[in-house]
């Protein structure tokens, strides 16, 4: 008898708890309809930044890829022409590919660069079905320009 | 009472000295900097290489040396007995940091886009040396760069350090004015002299010897970090003396061409035609899978198809026209291992004496009936005399150029005998302009007057050769005065070069082994035999032999890939089946090499105008491809290794040939490797049996001559009569 009465105490307590729940605000989300937000410092896809001017901050010197344990980066350079201006200075990427399956998302790539043009942002769901799609070349980590966006945003 | 000091003489012409409290012993007038890197210490510099001549010009060096007032510099300072010197005390410690951070004041911070990045001497030694942050908060000298120096070379001021090595190379081992400093002090500049064109021929070595990244390669120029490249060394496949290199690839791709010291051969040097040389390598239009023609069109096939193809119609030509209607031309540039297949295949499967290469190399029997150099490149250093009769090693072999010019700053004696001017002259104490066709008239004359007036070594000549007396008639009619009424040159001047040539001392004689015109090719080598044993350069410490030209040229010779008489398939009647290896006779204007021929089978690089005519065209692969070894011009067997995979199908050519060999023959070419096909080889040649296969690949390593013990000139001379007529050997 008071094994069963201690047994009817337990269901109260636990039932109590689920009640209780049930009326306070759930902490999970609806992934991918919600998505919770990120810590600042996360470190997720790679951003490749512009200054206002609309110019590349990257000039391809591969210390990023030197610099990355998981040899993730790859890195051709190229010569800026006045015609074709893409960085200040003498260099630019002309190919800039991470591979992101391989990438450890450590960050050094960030730290070792001397223009603070690569950035680990916060997207972090890009996945697909090869692994080649996960190859990101520059085009797919580069930010927009700012000066293009205002204009193709049709601002105001 | 006078005591004798206890301690052990040391050897004579060494001094004694210490640096940072260890004893060391070098040779009397060493540089500091080279004693104190020969005990494994590390002094800093810039301005100092061992191959030029010391300036003091960067400070960098400075050491304290007790009892002298100030530091100094140690790339300039000899060393002297009882010197006590401290490189890592305070004081010299102290000079090296602020010598560095005055070098760094007005150096850019722009090592992530500079291509000496990774690389450079000025990183490494801040790194070890420098102050660590800098003093100065003043803007720095700025430039417009880069500036291009030449097509090849991009100069970016504001990052020179003026240690004037590119400005001193030039000078003194070209022997070039093309670069000067320009302004003084810290506006000094380095510029191309005012008139000039920086286009010699050696300009590449500027980029490497620049210690920062003041002088970069525009055809490398940000193509790649130096750590993305993976180095392979090998050896330039350019011209006849086989500098030694480093293959630097990414991605399967060349990308330059860096020098990899063999003193012996290049002193570390290369010329820009075998720097940046390299472009074809990558290009996207070569050959990449073999092609047979159907229905008069050339269309891809694969291997079995065209090999099959070839080897059917090689044999059906022979069965029905004869073995020797089947030829062979190879390329004289081809590895040892190729030849050797090559000449296996034809002589072996085939049975025809149908073989040769191209360019074909005449042959030059020397007086100890061996046709190769006597001597080595290295020794040319220590001669007394060179004569060099038609020679132009600048065009030809350019590196042996500089090593002429380092024989001449030696004291050697130069007599430049050329058709035109040459680029020893300025060096050479004598240059007589003397064409082709009078060459032959000269050497016999100067082998007359050496013998008539008794200027040789009788001692030499007496004990180790027979018949002066027959050569002595044979020359007599060369008098000085038909030489001079041949050549137009003064009597007086033909005599008195002649008499030089005798003077005691090492000695040595390069001769160019075709002449142009119509010349009696065997009175030009019988008189170049006996003028090699008169003046000496056939002794043990001399030079002699008719310079090659292309990389193999001398395995060509050795090997025998050259038919016997005039069965050549490029001189005589053209065999009715050719198989050409890297020889484009449409290309080099020879059309009717091809006359005649029915059934053309080429293995090219390009679809050259030759392969464009050939029913069977088989994908070559480039020198960077491929495994093997050359022979250059002094003998020296080297080793070169694959460093990027040919484009699509191509195969390397040991293996075409051995596959066609296989379909020709029962037995006799189940090779495995290029290795195994040395193996054969140097069991087949008795000259490369004695070559350490191991040692190819680390310096390369001289054939020996039969009358010399060890090949590298250092052993016994063992010749006993030659013949001063020249031709047979004993």
């Amino acid at each position: 008898m008071a094994s069963f009465l201690h047994g009817l105490r337990a269901y109260a307590k636990g039932f109590a708890t689920t009640l209780g729940s049930a009326f306070k605000k759930p902490i999970t989300v609806q992934y991918p309809e919600y998505k919770t937000p990120v810590q600042t410092r996360f470190r997720g896809k790679h951003m490749l930044m512009r200054y206002d001017n609309g110019l590349e901050r990257c000039i391809g010197c591969s210390l990023c890829a030197i610099f990355c344990p998981a040899q993730a980066i790859y890195v051709e350079a190229a010569e800026n022409t006045d015609d074709n201006r893409r960085s200040p200075g003498e260099r630019y990427a002309e190919r800039y590919e991470i591979n992101m399956i391989r990438c450890i998302y450590c960050g050094y790539c960030q730290e070792a660069c001397p223009t603070e043009a690569i950035v680990l942002g916060h997207e972090y769901a890009f996945s697909d079905y090869t692994r080649e799609a996960l190859i990101y070349t520059k085009d797919m980590l580069l930010v927009p320009d700012p000066r293009k966006a205002t204009v193709g945003a049709g601002a105001d | 009472m006078v005591q004798e000091a206890t301690k052990p003489a040391a050897p004579p012409n060494t001094v004694t000295l210490t640096i940072d409290e260890r004893e060391i012993t070098v040779p009397k007038g060493t540089l500091l900097v080279e004693a104190a890197k020969s005990a494994g210490i590390d002094i800093p510099v810039f301005c100092y290489e061992p191959r030029l001549a010391p300036v003091g010009a960067c400070r960098m060096c400075l050491v304290e040396i007790e009892k002298m007032p100030r530091l100094q510099t140690a790339c300039t300072t000899p060393v002297a007995d009882g010197m006590i010197v401290r490189t890592n005390a305070e004081k010299s410690r102290a000079a090296q940091s602020d010598v560095l951070g005055m070098l760094l004041a007005n150096h850019p911070l722009d090592c992530p886009v500079c291509d000496k990045g990774g690389e450079c001497p000025l990183q490494d030694t801040t790194f070890n040396y420098g102050p660590g942050i800098s003093k100065f908060i003043e803007p720095k000298r700025t430039f417009p760069k880069p500036i291009p120096l030449s097509p090849l070379i991009a100069l970016d001021r504001e990052r020179c350090i003026m240690c004037y090595r590119c400005v001193r190379f030039q000078r003194e081992i070209p022997g070039d004015e093309a670069l000067t400093v320009i302004d003084r002090g810290s506006h000094s500049e380095i510029a191309v002299t005012e008139g000039r064109d920086f286009d010699s021929p050696f300009s590449g070595n500027t980029i490497e010897l620049c210690p920062v990244g003041a002088l970069t390669s525009i055809p490398f120029r940000f193509r790649a970090r130096p750590w993305d490249l993976t180095k392979v060394p090998s050896v330039c496949d350019k011209c006849s003396v086989g500098c030694n290199l480093n293959v630097e690839y990414r991605n399967n791709a060349v990308l330059r061409l860096t020098a990899h010291p063999n003193p012996p051969v290049d002193d570390g040097w290369l010329c820009d035609h075998g720097r940046f040389t390299y472009d074809y390598v990558n290009d996207k239009n070569r050959i990449d899978r073999p092609l047979i023609r159907r229905n008069g069109q050339l269309v891809p096939a694969t291997w079995d198809e065209a090999l099959d193809l070839a080897a059917q119609r090689f044999r059906d030509t022979a069965d029905r026209a004869g073995n020797d209607a089947v030829g062979g031309v190879i390329s004289a540039r081809a590895t040892n291992e190729e030849l050797y297949l090559f000449g296996k295949l034809f002589r072996g499967a085939l049975g025809s004496q149908a073989v040769d290469h191209y360019p074909r190399t005449g042959s030059a029997i020397g007086p100890f009936g061996v046709d190769a150099l006597h001597g080595s490149i290295e020794a040319l250093e220590r001669m007394g005399t060179i004569v060099l009769l038609g020679v132009d090693p600048l065009k030809e072999q350019p590196v042996l150029n500089l090593r002429l010019r380092k024989a001449a700053k030696n004291g050697a004696r130069l007599v430049v005998v050329s058709p035109e001017a040459n680029d020893l002259d300025p060096v050479a104490a004598h240059a007589l302009r003397v064409p082709h066709a009078a060459l032959p008239t000269l050497a016999a004359t100067w082998a007359n007057l050496i013998v008539t007036e008794g200027l040789h070594d009788a001692e030499f000549i007496g004990g180790r050769t027979a018949g002066l007396d027959r050569a002595r008639a044979t020359l007599v009619d060369f008098t000085v005065e038909r030489a001079a009424s041949v050549i137009g040159l003064s009597a007086e001047l033909i005599a008195a070069v002649g008499r030089a040539l005798a003077a005691q001392g090492p000695s040595a004689l390069l001769f160019r082994r075709e002449l142009s015109g119509t010349i009696d090719h065997a009175q030009w080598f019988a008189a170049l035999n006996d003028l090699s044993l008169l003046i000496g350069a056939t002794k043990e410490d001399g030079v002699f032999g008719g310079l090659v030209t292309q990389n193999n040229s001398q395995g060509a010779i050795d090997l025998g890939i050259a038919p016997e008489g005039d069965a050549s398939p490029f001189g005589g009647k053209a065999p009715s089946a050719l198989y050409l290896l890297g020889v484009d006779p449409l290309g080099d204007g020879r059309a009717e090499a091809l006359d005649g021929v029915d059934f053309l089978v080429v293995q090219e690089l390009f679809l050259t105008d030759t392969a464009r005519r050939a029913d069977v065209v088989f994908p070559a692969v480039s020198w960077a491809e491929k495994e093997g070894t050359y022979t250059n011009l002094e003998r020296r067997v080297q080793r070169i290794r694959p460093a990027v995979r040919p484009p699509g199908e191509a195969r390397p050519d040991w293996r075409v040939i051995r596959d066609l060999g296989k379909r020709l023959a029962p037995n006799g070419f189940a090779f495995t490797s290029p290795t195994a096909v040395w193996q054969e080889l140097a069991a087949a040649v008795p000259a490369y049996g004695q070559l350490s296969y191991g040692a190819l690949g680390r310096g390369g390593q001289q054939w020996a001559l039969p009358h010399i013990g060890d090949g590298n000139g250092g052993g016994r001379f063992t010749f006993r009569s030659g013949d001063l007529e020249g031709g047979a050997g004993r």
